[in-house]
C-alpha cells in the first residue's frame, strides 16, 4: 500500500529499521523536505539513508523512459541516485550528508533547466 | 626537505591501513573518500570526506569535488585503493527501485545501520551471496529466494514502480528488495583513466590492473591495492594496503626495502629470482582507431530508435544511458566488434559510472555473439568525469587543471 505524499511515495509495510536505536545518544535529528513534505534525518547520514528510513525509495525518473530509479550503490558509483537538492539538479543523495532545513525534489530526466544559463 | 606527497583514493581497510604506514614512512598524505574517513587526527594525514575523485590525470593529477568545491591536487604518487565493484547481470526489473548491490546493502547495514526493508531476494549464491545473506538475516531480515547467477533466464522482477514480485521458474515470492550478490570484480576505472595495463584474469573471468611485486602499476606514478586489486577478504585489503605504503616510501628512498618485504603479504607474491617484473613497461592507450570491419553508417537510426525503449520485458544493460540488450545485440548484428565500438554506437558505458556496472555484460555479450574469448577483447575506454561534476565545480577548476 503506497500513500501519496505529495509527490514523493512513502511505502508502508517494509518497516525500514534503524539497527542502533538507543544505542547512540549523540544522534542529532534535523528536519528536511523532500518534494515540500516534512521528512526527519540524522544530520551528517545521506540524503539516500534519511529517504530508505522515511519508507521512500524513488529518487528520480529517467529521461528517456521515464522509469523510476532509486538507490543501487549506495556508495556513490552509480547514478540511480540523483535528486535535486537545493536547487542543484544531478546531485547524488548517497553522497550528500543531511543537513537541517535541507530542500530535496525528485529529479525528473535531467532535472530542468538551469537557471543560470536560461536567464 | 618536505615530504612527498601521496594521495590515496579510497579510505576503507585498505586505504586507511595505507594511510599509517605512509605517514610513519615519512609521507604526506592526502586521503580521499566520498563518505566521512574515521581516522583519529594524525599529523600528516589529510582527510578529505564527502569528496568524489572524478578524474585522474597525467602528473599525476587527482581531481575531485567535495560539496561543489573543486579539489586538485599534484602529488608525487597515488595509491588506487577505491575497493572492488559489483559486477551485475541483467534481468528484467533489474532497474526498479529496490534492485541494489551487494556493496549498497552491506553498506546500509555496517556503514549506516539500516535495514531498509524485511524480505529479500539475493542474486548469487557463491560466497558473496552467502555473506550477503547471513548478514541480513542477522540484521533481522528474512531471505525469501536466494537464486543463482545460472538460473537469471528464469528470474524475473516485477511491481508498480518499485520492487514488490520476484519469480523464478513461474514460482512467484513477494519481495521488497533484490540483491545482486555476485562477487566482486577489480575497479578498472581510475586505473584505466591513466593508462595502467589491464590484464584479463582467465582464472577469475575479469579483467585486473597489471601491477608488480611492489603494487606499482606501469603508470609508475601510480600503485594499487586491495578490492581495487582484485583481493578478496579485508584481512589481506589492510595488508596490502599497508605494504602498498611502504613500498611507495621505498620508492622514495625513505624506508629500507626490507623493511618493506617484511610486511609482504601472501596475497601478493615475490618476483623469483631471474625473473622479469610481473608487469612490462608502460603501454600508451592506443589512438582511436575503429575497429569495426564494418563502417559505422552514422546516417542509420541509433539502436534507440529501433529498439525497445518501453516494451515490458526488456533487459537494462546500461543503467546510466538506458541501453537496452536488444539495443546491445542490435549494434552488434549492425558490425561492432569491440567494446569501444558498442560504447560508440549505443552510448552504453558513456555513462556517469564509466562503465563500472555494464562493462562485463557488455563483454559477455560480445564474447558470446561474435565467439571470441573474453581475453581477446579491450574494456572500452574510460574518461573523466566520472559520477558528475557541476559546471561550477569543474569551470572552477579548470585554472588548476590547465589547457589539457
Amino acid at each position: 500500500m503506497n500513500q501519496k505524499l505529495g509527490e514523493c511515495h512513502m511505502v508502508q509495510g517494509h518497516n525500514p529499521l534503524r539497527l542502533d536505536s538507543g544505542q547512540n545518544a549523540s544522534i542529532n535529528v534535523v528536519p528536511f523536505t523532500c518534494d515540500g513534505n516534512p521528512l526527519e534525518g540524522r544530520e551528517g547520514e545521506p540524503l539516500a539513508v534519511a529517504l530508505l528510513a522515511a519508507g521512500i525509495r524513488v529518487f528520480r525518473t529517467m529521461p528517456e523512459s521515464g522509469e523510476p530509479r532509486g538507490g543501487f550503490c549506495f556508495t556513490g558509483r552509480c547514478a540511480d541516485c540523483l535528486m535535486i537538492v537545493n536547487g542543484v539538479s544531478g546531485t547524488r543523495a548517497c553522497m550528500t550528508p543531511i543537513r537541517e532545513g535541507m530542500q530535496v525534489e525528485t529529479q525528473h530526466g535531467l532535472g530542468g533547466s538551469i537557471p543560470e544559463l536560461t536567464q | 626537505m618536505t615530504p612527498p606527497v601521496l594521495a590515496i583514493i579510497g579510505a576503507g581497510s585498505t586505504g586507511k591501513a595505507a594511510a599509517l604506514t605512509a605517514v610513519a614512512s615519512g609521507l604526506e598524505v592526502h586521503l580521499f573518500d566520498r563518505f566521512p574517513i574515521d581516522l583519529p587526527p594524525t599529523d600528516g594525514i589529510r582527510s578529505h570526506h564527502w569528496t568524489a575523485v572524478w578524474g585522474l590525470f597525467a602528473g599525476p593529477r587527482v581531481a575531485a569535488s567535495c560539496d561543489d568545491l573543486p579539489v586538485i591536487l599534484e602529488p608525487d604518487a597515488v595509491l588506487l585503493a577505491h575497493g572492488a565493484t559489483d559486477p551485475t547481470v541483467p534481468f528484467p526489473g533489474s532497474t526498479l527501485p529496490g534492485v541494489i548491490t551487494g556493496t549498497g546493502i552491506l553498506t546500509l547495514l555496517q556503514r549506516w545501520h539500516l535495514l531498509p526493508a524485511r524480505r529479500f531476494t539475493i542474486i548469487g549464491s557463491g560466497p558473496r551471496g552467502q555473506h550477503v545473506s547471513e548478514v541480513l538475516k542477522h540484521a533481522g531480515g528474512e531471505v525469501s529466494l536466494m537464486v543463482d547467477v545460472s538460473e537469471i533466464r528464469s528470474f524475473e522482477v516485477t511491481g508498480r514502480g518499485q520492487v514488490e514480485h520476484a519469480r523464478l521458474h513461474g514460482r512467484t515470492v513477494e519481495t521488497d528488495m533484490v540483491v545482486i550478490a555476485l562477487e566482486p570484480a577489480p575497479d578498472l576505472t581510475f586505473a584505466a583513466m591513466a593508462e595502467c595495463e589491464l590484464t584479463f584474469d582467465t582464472q577469475q573471468s575479469h579483467w585486473r590492473v597489471s601491477r608488480d611485486s611492489q603494487c606499482r602499476t606501469t603508470n609508475r606514478q601510480i600503485w594499487i591495492a586491495g578490492g581495487a586489486a582484485g583481493a578478496h577478504a579485508s584481512a589481506d585489503s589492510a595488508a596490502e594496503g599497508a605494504y602498498a605504503a611502504a613500498a611507495i616510501a621505498a620508492s622514495f628512498l625513505l624506508v629500507d626495502t626490507s623493511a618493506v618485504e617484511r610486511i609482504r603479504p601472501t596475497s601478493i607474491p615475490e618476483d623469483s629470482p631471474g625473473s622479469q617484473s610481473a608487469v612490462s613497461p608502460g603501454r600508451v592507450r592506443q589512438p582511436w582507431i575503429p575497429q569495426s570491419t564494418a563502417p559505422i553508417d552514422m546516417r542509420a537510426p541509433r539502436p534507440a530508435m529501433a529498439g525497445d525503449v518501453n516494451s515490458s520485458g526488456r533487459l537494462c544493460v546500461c543503467r546510466c544511458e538506458e541501453v537496452t540488450a536488444a539495443q546491445i545485440d542490435a549494434a552488434i548484428t549492425a558490425g561492432a566488434s569491440s567494446l569501444n565500438d558498442l560504447k560508440r554506437r549505443t552510448r552504453a558505458g558513456m555513462g556517469l559510472c564509466q562503465g563500472a556496472y555494464c562493462l562485463n555484460v557488455m563483454a559477455q555479450m560480445l564474447s558470446e555473439a561474435l565467439n571470441i574469448p573474453l581475453s581477446d577483447l579491450t574494456p572500452m575506454t574510460l574518461r573523466p568525469p566520472v559520477g558528475g561534476i557541476t559546471l561550477q565545480a569543474l569551470a572552477a577548476s579548470s585554472p588548476a587543471l590547465g589547457p589539457d
